[in-house]
Order: structure tokens, then sequence, then C-alpha cells
């Protein structure tokens, strides 16, 4: 057995390997994913009460879809709301995470405690501390607000109106304010990604091209480019998940699936929700696509 | 003219000598800049830490406190039951870390360079565990691990089904068959990585006579240094801060991200459960005596992660300086 598995061809070898390499994955995908897919979809389409030996499902056909799109309060808002704000920062995400992993990636002093710094938000903004920050951080806020007489960005603005400015430049001007910290906060695993994929460039390409004149913006368009484009794939996936899931959209399934126990109301706002998904990225993801260059 | 004065400034090299200083200024107000907007936070968290109540208070200090306390610490510790959780904690991030980053790296091999028959729509099976909020999924689950079984094998031997809700192996289990917390993002990012590297090595090792084993161990888990990093960071410090999927099939479990989660609303009667023991009930527990105790908390839970990421910062970079494959 051991010998006639030997005597395969290398082609025919890789690709049962390929199989080995990958089972583990596949056997969780099957059992901890497609089936409950499937079972939450089935859900979707039915009540469920919970009765003495588990749960009663009975199926009503669209009704759950109706509801949510047509008579819930606010879950298509939310929906339309979360699509916009993603097709408005994705763009800017990518692009200022690639400016900030191109700055960190150059030489300069303090480039060690910069770097540090930047990945910080990937360990504050997360999870618990995040939530905790902004349910139980009321009461801070509430200190930081009484002990410094107000926050500096209201200051700023109403000096601003006092001097006369245009309301609508205020409005701007506080809203760019406010995203640049949003911007930041969420970038941190872009830069990340994007700065492990700049250090794999091999110098000799630049120095190659700087040996035959190639200026500075000349490299970054035909060889960092190129070189990090995979990475930009990535990153806008990471991205508009990350969007998506911390949008307000999530709550709404949440509260309506465990806290209003309609699990099936649920599930169906849930799988609109991942159709619309799958529908934007794949869109993004095709136009992208055809940018991308692989190094073989 | 201009072109005169171009050819003048070249010359002299003043031109680039601006250029560079002007350059060199811009960044450097661009990283401060953005570097005072990460930190702020976390600045105001330490100066709230050691903040006696009575400075908190008092609307003229802003930053830098007058009494310095360790009231808070000590309460948040012991709310948060620190030593054990944060062992407990420790470990099962180790684990899980571990795990994922074996069977992602496997995967993500395996589908970059190990393709057979519908590997391709298999990985699109990985996009889909990625974008698949998993609230969509996390009621079946929940049934699943409450009356676990893999093919009718447990009751077959022992009779029964087992119930893995509330103990550490149902969250083992999703990291081993990868689909832990974002194992789907890791695939991906070992597969784009072992995509990018040049198909040449894999042909040199075969020449020199390695088998397909051979050549992952010794050539490819070598060089994949860069994304293992990236990968094992990530995982530990999701698995860290996870909230969702630690309080529906761990609930019960020792970990400080759910603690603090549960602060938000038990906050103040644990802080009066607390006060009797450690400095006695003459103490009201105020709103700014709560936030205090919250922000403690906080950086109680964020600390360990700040200290590990300033050792890992140094690996990680030269990881990923040494990772690239040169010539």
């Amino acid at each position: 057995m051991i010998s006639r598995i030997k005597a395969l061809p290398y082609r025919t070898k890789k690709q049962l390997w390929g199989v080995l390499f990958v089972a583990p994955w596949l056997l969780g995908f099957i059992y901890f994913f497609v089936k409950p897919m499937i079972q939450s979809f089935i859900y979707s389409f039915s009540v469920i009460n919970p009765s003495t030996s588990g749960m009663d499902i009975t199926w009503i056909g669209w009704g759950n879809y109706g509801k949510a799109l047509f008579e819930h309060v606010d879950f298509n808002r939310r929906l339309v709301e979360s699509i916009m704000e993603v097709l408005v920062n994705l763009p800017v995400i990518l692009i200022f995470s690639l400016l900030v992993a191109v700055l960190l990636n150059g030489k300069f002093p303090g480039r060690g405690i910069a770097r540090a710094i930047f990945f910080i938000p990937v360990i504050i903004t997360s999870g618990s501390v995040a939530t905790t920050l902004s349910g139980g951080g009321e009461f801070l806020r509430g200190v930081m607000s009484e002990s410094s007489s107000g926050s500096s960005i209201f200051q700023m603005s109403e000096f601003l109106i006092r001097s006369g400015m245009p309301h609508l430049f205020i409005d701007f001007l506080k809203s760019v304010v406010d995203t640049i910290h949003e911007v930041v906060s969420y970038s941190g695993v872009q830069i990340l990604i994007f700065l492990s994929g700049l250090q794999a460039i091999s110098p000799e390409l630049y120095e190659a091209s700087r040996i035959e004149g190639a200026t500075s913006y000349e490299i970054f368009w035909k060889i960092t480019l190129p070189m990090v484009s995979p990475l930009i794939l990535t990153n806008t996936v990471f991205t508009i998940v990350e969007l998506f899931v911390r949008s307000t959209v999530t709550e709404t399934i949440e509260n309506t699936a465990f806290s209003g126990s309609n699990f099936g109301l649920g599930a169906s706002m849930a799988w609109i929700y991942f159709v619309a998904i799958g529908i934007l990225l794949g869109i993004v993801m095709y136009i992208l696509s055809k940018g991308v260059f692989y190094d073989e | 003219m201009m072109n005169k004065l171009k050819r003048f400034m070249r010359k002299f090299g003043q031109l680039s000598f601006i250029k560079r200083c002007l350059v060199n200024i811009i960044r450097g107000v661009l990283l401060i800049g953005l570097c005072f907007i990460i930190m702020y936070p976390l600045i105001q968290l330490l100066s709230l830490v050691f903040m006696d109540l009575g400075d908190a208070n008092n609307p003229r200090i802003i930053w830098i406190p007058k009494n310095l306390t360790l009231t808070n610490v000590k309460l948040a510790m012991e709310i948060l039951d620190y030593p054990t959780s944060l062992a407990t904690t420790f470990v099962f991030s180790l684990v899980m870390m571990v795990l994922q980053t074996i069977i992602c790296g496997l995967a993500g091999y395996g589908f970059a360079r190990l393709t057979f028959r519908g590997s391709h729509l298999l990985f699109a099976g990985v996009i889909a565990t990625i974008l698949v909020p998993p609230q969509t999924i996390i009621l079946p689950m929940y049934l699943n691990f409450k009356d676990f079984d893999i093919l009718g094998l447990f009751q077959l031997f022992t009779g029964s089904k087992v119930n893995l809700l509330n103990s550490p192996w149902s969250m083992v289990v999703l990291a081993m068959t990868g689909m832990g917390i974002k194992s789907g993002l890791y695939i991906y990012i070992f597969r784009q990585f072992f995509k990018g590297l040049p198909k040449a090595l894999e042909e040199a090792a075969l020449i020199d006579g390695a088998g397909v084993v051979k050549t992952f161990f010794h050539i490819m888990v070598p060089c994949a240094k860069s994304p293992a990093i990236t990968v094992m960071l990530f995982s530990f410090v999701w698995q860290w801060n996870d909230t969702f999927f630690s309080s529906l099939f761990y609930g019960k479990g020792n970990l400080l991200s759910l603690k603090l989660g549960k602060l938000g609303t038990h906050l103040k009667g644990a802080i009066l459960s607390v006060l009797k023991i450690v400095v006695g009930d003459d103490m009201k527990v105020s709103p700014v005596l709560e936030s205090l105790v919250a922000n403690a908390a906080i950086l109680l839970v964020v600390l360990p992660l700040l200290i590990l990421y300033l050792f890992a910062q140094k690996q990680f970079v030269t990881g990923i300086e040494k990772s690239g494959i040169k010539g």
C-alpha cells in the first residue's frame, strides 16, 4: 500500500497532500458552518417556539423576510445606512492605511515607537474593552467633560461660530475631526498587513530602479503598489467585513433573535444582511482583482 | 527661466535638500499627530487610574492627579478576581493561538499550493466563513454543542451525547477545525502569502528530491515566519478580548473579557460587595467612583496585552524583515 502511494506521480501526491492539509478545516467547515447555515436557513422561513422536547419549528414561507424588510422599525434603514458607510469608509481606510504603512516603512528616528503605537487600536478598540468604554464609559465621558469643562471640539466649533464662519464649513470640519479618530482606530490591522507586505519586497527591486533613474514617485506606482496589490485585496475583504460586523445591523439582529427571542425573524435578517455583504464584496473584488499582480 | 532655475538649484543640490527637509517635516507632523490621536484614550486611562475620588470631582484637576491612590486598582482587582482570571485567560488564549496558527497555516498552504479538484470551490467556502456574520449561525451551533457528537461516535461508546457548553472544549474544538474566531481571515492571510512566494522555490526543492511534506516543513515554514507572527498576534489578542463566542460557549469561564463585559451592568453591586472587604464602607458608591473603577478594570485587562505587545513587537518587526526572500 505504502509502496503504491510512493509510486504515484508527484502531481497526484501533491493533490493528495492538499486534501490532507485542508482536511481539519474541511471537517469544521461541514460540521460547524454548512450544517448551521442550512439550519439557520430553515429557521429563517419558520416560526420557532421552545417546547418541552426542544424546538417547535413551523414553516411559514417568506413571512419573516417581509417582516424584516417592510415591517420592522428600523432594520431596513440601518441596513442602507451601513452599506453607505462601508462605501464611504472603505477607500478612505484603504488609502490611509497604505499611506501610513509606507510612512512607517521608511527609515526615521523613533520608527519602532511609532510602529508600536499604530497597532495599539487593535488591542484597545476590540471586543469587551470597546463595549465597556462605550457602555460603562459613559460615566467616564461624564467625568472628563466635568473635569475639563467641555470637550475641546465643542469649544472649537463655538469659537468658529462666533468668528463668523459658515455653518456648513464648521460641520464639515467637525465630521472630519470625528472620522479621523474612527479611521485611525479602524485601520490598525490594515496598516499591519500592508507593512508586512512592504517588508517582503526585496530591496534589489528598489536598487535596480534607482540605478535606472526612477524617481520615488515612479517607484511607488511601478513597484510598491503592484507588489502590495494582493494585500489590497486582503485588506478590502477585512475592512468590509469588519465595518459590517461593527455596524448597528448586527445589534438589531442580536436583539431580535436573543432578547426578543424571535429567532426566525433574526435569522431572516441575518440572511438579508449576508446577501447584501456578499453582493457588495463581489462587486468590489471583481473591480479590484483585475489590478492584482501575483509574482508567479 | 524656470528650467534654468531648476538646473541651477539641482547643480547645488539645493532642491533635493529642501525637498527632503519638507518631506521629513510633513512626515513628522503627520506621525506625531496620528500617534497622539491613538494614545489619547490611553493617556486618559492612565491619568484616571490613580486618581483620588476627590480629585475626580475637582474641576481644577484635569490630567495630573494631586493625591495618588491605589484604591481604584485594588477594587478593580478584587472585582475581576484578577490573579486567577489572568492566568486562565493567558493559558486559554495561548492554547487557542497555537491551534489556530497550525491549522490555518496548513489549510492556507493547501489552498495556495497543493490545489486539487474542487479546492478553489472550497476556498470560496473560506471566504464565506469570513463573510457570514456569526449571528447567522450561532443558535444552530449552540444547539449542536449542547448535544455534541461526531458521526454518532460518542453515543456509540458512552451511551449519550456530550454537552460541551460551558466548557473550554467547545472553543478548542472550533479552533482545531479551523472555525475559531476569525480563522477564515487567518487562512486567507496564509494563502495570500504562500501564493506570493515564487514557484521556483518549490521546483528547486523538488529537483533536490524533497517531497511535499519536506518542502513544507523545511522551506515553507521558515519562510512563513512573518504571516505566522501576524496571525499569532491577532489570534492571541482577539481571543483575549472576545466576549461574543466566549459568553455563549464558555460563559462560566474565568476569562477577563467576560468579567469586564459583565461590569457594565453589575458594577455598582460588585463595588458594594467588595468595598466591605477592602476599605470598609465609609465611602459611598457615586457614579464617579464607578467610572474610576471601570477605568482601572479596563487598564488591568489591557495592560498584559500592551506589555506582551511591547516584547512581541520587536520579534514581529525582525520577523517580517527576515522573511522576505532575498535574491
